[in-house]
């Protein structure tokens, strides 16, 4: 399902941490890695450094290849993505001042946004702490058509997880009777979700939250049901603050401290699987 | 106790206030000075551009696919008829006030314009004009619209109680029955029973004025404490009545007195010259609008913005609550498009008329004439009408009909007052006890007549304006509310959460 991957690196990037990354993409099967690197082929540090990579990649038992291209990076990530025909893009997650951020520009949020094909987006165990194993899942669900689509990589038997926490978070009704029925609702479609993975996990829980910021209560819910691994949704239809401050699918890389798989709703690659 | 939370502490506050203003006048008026100008010097713009923004959204709202929700239930049908509703949205909303400022305010422009022109000049005349149309025109129902749209949407359409507070559900959720809730009803009490307050003790002594110009009473304190202690007695008998009965009628009759006065002057007045204000003014109005929405005039004539403008802004953000709660309760079956459309237009309108009529004809006499009304203004502001009508054939009948067309319009005020403030302090039941609306009306007068009477009316308006701070930030929150309770509408029809 998530067989191969597009890998787009960065020279200042730490080799050890490329590689570690790549480590854990074996919890998606993955067989085999294309690194890209965007910048000039000129320079011999840059060669040594892919190359470099390439062999760490190589020694973890995938197969490998190695491109070098000049360009916009963003537009060279997605049009190889598009070339090679990449199950999933993935990125290893560099803490950036925000405001560093919000002037420049930040690549993996750019390929979110872009991308029709999921992204991962890989942040390490913290400083002293044993590389991270994945033992609970958390699907942060909109309850929309895209749950459909994600259900298939969910139950699929390649995803090694234990336990799956369904989580959705949610805007508050405008009175307390219609609030009352939104949540019974939101607890049936979690149930039917929960009906839908039952088999795949050893154990599955429901949770649900509201607020104003999904991304908050994602983060939150993640630190309080010690999660390993987030996997979202992306949605195309975004809110007027949104547009201007990012969707949960973008804002979220920045705030969690776990890996997040996102998948974006017109994804056809998971959608051929039902 | 915790059930009449709201009542107890907003009493109580009102009481402290009060007593302050009688044991130590200038102690109050002092400390509201400063607060007061603190206030409009430090936040003066922001009252400009959220009450542009109110405007903004209230004609967005009526023209957006929300303008078809029901403030009701679907099936719902609007309670009171076009003619009372608006009677009704117009008594309660400023009909006291048009008819102290009708003639005074034009004229006071025109001899006080800002320091870049030229004051008793035609510059000044046209600049009166517009700006009277302005200051009670579009943006002061704007702000009623932000105000009463949000509880009517949020009780009649959601069930909810109908107070400021249920408005918060979307954001604070079950909060809004502890203490974030609570303080918002009791800075509504405050700020309508201050607002209020002052207004009555303002229209007792135009009414005095009155009597004084038609039956040669003696203008003094004493025949306004009359004049309050009369008032009270009928407002508190048409309150008993409810409101299908008492104040719908009273409205009604009114709205039916200010038209036969209205097309009288109009007739017996200079009726092409009023009529020539009108046109040119409504241009004025509508070409200027944007600019005049946001200008403060930073570099020329700013103390004039603050003393006229921005403290109109803060005066009906101060009246909102409760002409929000007033008007809301009136407009339950009505869409949002309906409601917004003719809260917005028709009492504009009207009132746009009523200034050309009244403030055309004291500009016609001072310019054309040469008689020299803003004598009278800057004498005794609340007698300007009454030397209007003294230029005029009939004019101790129509000083007799203003002065009962005070009176009414004093009582409709009171009574909607007395029932919203019950209300509000009753947990939003629509049918508050006798006990506390009168509790409330004799509170409120009493607190008008002892202010008057110890020179702290204007402390108490002061602060009345203060409450205006929070209530804007209040509204603009509201805004978002309402948004989000519309957006969950059509969210909810699209099935997805």
């Amino acid at each position: 399902m998530l067989e191969n991957v597009l890998f787009p690196v960065k020279c200042s990037e730490s080799l050890n941490r490329l590689t570690e990354m790549a480590g854990f993409l074996k919890i998606f099967n993955t067989k085999s890695v294309s690194i890209l690197h965007v910048g000039s082929a000129k320079k011999e540090k840059q060669k040594t450094f892919v190359e470099a990579l390439k062999t760490a990649v190589l020694n973890l038992g995938f197969q490998a290849d190695v491109t070098i291209k000049n360009g916009n990076v963003v537009d060279e990530i997605i049009t190889m993505a598009r070339e090679k025909n990449t199950s999933f893009i993935c990125f290893a997650y560099k803490e950036e001042n925000p405001l560093k951020r919000a002037l420049f520009g930040d690549v993996p949020t750019d390929v979110i946004r872009l991308s029709d094909i999921p992204v991962f987006v890989y942040k390490g165990p913290p400083p002293f702490k044993k590389p991270q194993t994945v033992s609970r899942v958390m699907y942060t669900t909109g309850l929309s058509d895209t749950d459909i689509k994600i259900l298939n990589y969910l139950k699929s038997k390649e995803l090694k997880a234990d336990e799956l926490l369904l989580f959705h978070a949610g805007r508050r009704a405008p009175d307390p009777q219609a609030e009352a029925e939104r949540i019974e609702k939101v607890h049936e479609r979690l149930s039917l979700l929960e009906e839908q993975c039952r088999g795949s996990f050893s154990s599955i829980e429901k949770r649900d939250a509201v607020g104003s910021s999904v991304t908050k209560a994602i983060v939150s819910q993640a630190k309080k049901a010690d999660i390993d691994f987030i996997v979202l949704g992306k949605s195309d239809k975004y809110s007027p603050f949104q547009m201007m401050a990012g969707s949960t699918a973008e804002t979220l890389p920045h705030k969690s401290k776990c890996p997040i798989l996102i998948v974006p709703g017109i994804y056809q690659g998971i959608a051929s699987m039902t | 106790m915790k059930k009449n939370i709201v009542f107890v502490v907003s009493l109580c506050i009102v009481l402290v206030l009060v007593g302050i203003g009688i044991l130590d006048p200038e102690f109050l008026n002092s400390v509201s000075s400063l607060l007061h100008q603190w206030i409009i010097n430090t936040f003066g713009w922001f009252y400009l551009l959220s009450t542009f923004v109110f405007l903004v959204f209230s004609i967005g709202l009526a023209l957006s696919r929300y303008g078809k929700i029901k403030l009701g239930l679907d099936y719902e049908k609007p309670q009171y008829s076009y003619f009372g509703w608006f009677s009704m949205l117009f008594a309660a909303g400023m009909g006291i006030g048009l008819i102290f400022w009708g003639v005074a305010e034009p004229v006071s422009h025109y001899m006080s314009p800002p320091g870049y022109i030229q004051a008793f000049s035609g510059e000044a005349a046209k600049f009166a004009m517009s700006r009277s149309f302005f200051h009670w025109g579009l943006h002061p129902w704007a702000v009623y619209i932000v105000m009463s749209l949000s509880i009517a949407y949020f009780s009649f359409r959601r069930g909810m109680p109908p107070l400021l507070s249920s408005c918060f559900y979307p954001i604070v959720g079950e909060r809004i029955y502890g203490v974030t809730g609570k303080t918002i009803d009791i800075l509504a009490v405050f700020a309508t029973v201050f607002g209020i307050a002052t207004s009555l003790g303002l229209g007792a002594l135009q009414i005095t004025s009155g009597l004084a110009f038609v039956f040669h009473l003696p203008d003094t304190l004493f025949v306004t404490a009359i004049v309050i202690t009369c008032v009270t007695v009928m407002f508190m008998i048409s309150s008993m009545t409810g409101l299908d009965k008492g104040i719908q009628l009273l409205s009604k009759t009114n709205i039916m007195i200010a038209l036969v006065l209205l097309v009288f002057m109009l007739v017996t007045g200079p009726t092409a010259y009023i009529f020539n204000v009108f046109t040119s003014t409504l241009g004025d109005y509508f070409s200027s609008l944007l600019s005049m929405s946001l200008t403060s005039n930073p570099f020329q004539g700013y103390e004039w913005t603050k003393n006229w403008t921005l403290f109109y802004w803060a005066w009906w953000i101060a009246w909102a609550p409760f002409v929000g709660l007033f008007v809301a309760s009136i407009s339950r079956g009505r869409t949002i498009r309906e409601f917004v459309s003719g809260a917005l237009m028709v009492p504009t309108l009207l009132t746009f008329l009523w200034f050309s009529v009244f403030g055309g004809a004291g500009l016609n006499l001072q310019i054309n004439e040469q008689i020299p009304i803003s004598d009278a203004v800057a004498d005794n502001i609340s007698t300007a009408l009454f030397v209007l009508f003294s230029h005029y054939p009939l004019s101790s009948l129509l000083s007799f009909v203003a002065v009962l067309l005070l009176i009414v319009f004093f009582v409709t005020s009171a009574d909607s007052a007395t029932y919203v403030l019950a209300m509000m302090t009753s947990g939003g039941n629509r049918n508050p006890s006798p006990a506390k609306k009168i509790a409330w009306g004799v509170t409120v007068s009493a607190t008008s007549l002892i202010l008057l009477m110890s020179g702290g009316l204007e402390s108490l308006q002061r602060m009345s304006i203060a409450a205006a701070l929070p209530l804007v930030v209040i509204m603009l929150f509201l805004v978002w509310c309402i948004l989000k309770g519309l957006m969950y509408e059509f969210r909810e029809k699209d099935s997805s959460l």
